[in-house]
């Protein structure tokens, strides 16, 4: 009788936080849906002028410049995650990944604002001075978003190289590899389907930024050409402007959070696709 | 978006679309600050020794020329109710308005509208 009673009560919790999101998801498209259909949804996701007070909701820059900084982003990440994850994989001695790991998961629980000064008081100026323009950049958001995501790409190719199967690693050297041709040939494609999902979550948690973005991009209306111009994300727009917004310049607000959250179901509808395929 | 009451009709300019946009004053205040190319836009009583006030039309903002309207840019702050103001919203308003209050609105950099 308790047994049955704490598995259904364990069930109705799980199915709580599921609840939660159709909740949300259900609540955003309620309140922006209305706006994209009267001003029309290709003209809301296609056009480039996004004045509120004349009736202009526009927000191709906005998608835009979140792609631009994501995929720049991920590219970062993962070079430098990946890189961090071979390392503590097969070449760290032990003492050192007893130390690093723990760094690394430090590095997820500063809070986001403090990437963002240290983003405004160092690399701002850095790359005004370096490279020219307003130093508010593409360049500056990507850069403090890919050392974000860090902990997250490494801890998951990490995961996903301490699950290949020693039996492979092994066979590989006896028969005459190299340690590096060991890891370039087997483990990385052994573990290839961890990697690309980590590189998913790591996109996921860069497009879903706002605060550390909005301090360091600069927020410009245009849509970014070059990595040194300024740019707002999705996410930017609507905490810049939800604090003054009302009717349909709110209700455009919304609608920016419902582009958002088709990109984001997008983005995690292909992690688990391709995890499971690879399997 | 800046108004100007210029002839008969108002001429509506917009910001440059490419122009920074900040979520605070403090923080266009520092990108000024620091950038040697930057001018911003803040309200007046952020100006501080780190950053100069510019002069529009050959008038420079001050109490006065921004009381009388001689400085082309300057804004109300306004009290919003439901139409009903019950005693606690009623006291603060007036206290807002009383000498003392405008008193402490001045020493935060606010221009006095009594």
């Amino acid at each position: 009788m308790r047994e049955k009673l704490i598995e259904k009560g364990l069930l109705l919790v799980a199915f709580s936080a599921v609840a939660m999101i159709f909740l949300i998801a259900a609540f955003i498209f309620r309140e922006g849906m209305p706006l994209m259909l009267k001003v029309g949804i290709t003209n809301f996701i296609a056009s480039t002028r996004w004045q509120p007070g004349q009736g202009k909701f526009g927000i191709l820059p906005m998608i835009v410049g979140s792609l631009e900084v994501t995929i720049l982003a991920i590219v970062i990440g993962a070079v430098l995650g990946l890189s961090c994850a071979m390392f503590l994989a097969e070449f760290a001695p032990r003492w050192s990944v007893r130390i690093l790991k723990p760094m690394i998961e430090l590095l997820a629980g500063i809070p986001s604002v403090v990437y963002g000064f240290i983003g405004v008081v160092v690399l701002v100026p850095w790359i005004r001075t370096v490279f020219g323009g307003p130093g508010f950049s593409v360049l500056a958001a990507s850069i403090i978003l890919g050392i974000m995501i860090l902990p997250t790409v490494i801890a998951i190719s990490l995961d996903a190289f301490n699950a290949v199967p020693p039996s492979y690693k092994e066979g590989s050297l006896a028969l005459g590899a190299t340690r590096w041709q060991t890891l370039s040939r087997v483990m990385i494609p052994g573990a290839r389907s961890g990697i690309i999902a980590a590189f998913i979550l790591g996109m996921g948690r860069a497009v879903g930024e706002t605060m550390a973005v909005i301090m360091v991009a600069g927020n410009a209306l245009t849509l970014p050409v070059s990595v040194l111009q300024p740019v707002r994300t999705l996410t930017s727009n609507i905490a810049l402007e939800m604090g003054y917004a009302a009717g349909d310049h709110q209700a455009a607000l919304f609608a920016t959070g419902v582009v958002l959250f088709v990109i984001i179901v997008i983005l995690n509808t292909a992690a688990l696709l391709i995890t499971r395929r690879r399997r | 978006m800046i108004e100007k009451q210029g002839g008969a009709e108002p001429v509506i300019r917009y910001f440059a679309p490419d122009a920074l946009v900040q979520d605070s004053n403090g923080a266009v205040r520092e990108i000024v600050a620091a950038d040697p190319a930057a001018i911003g836009y803040v309200s007046y009583g952020l100006v501080d020794e780190r950053v100069r006030a510019l002069a529009l039309n050959g008038v420079m903002p001050t109490t006065e020329t921004v009381r009388s309207g001689k400085y082309p840019v300057g804004r109300r702050f306004l009290f919003l109710t439901t139409g009903v103001v019950d005693s606690t919203a009623g006291h603060f308003i007036d206290f807002t308005l009383s000498p003392a209050g405008q008193q402490a609105l001045a020493e935060e950099g606010l221009i006095r509208v009594d």
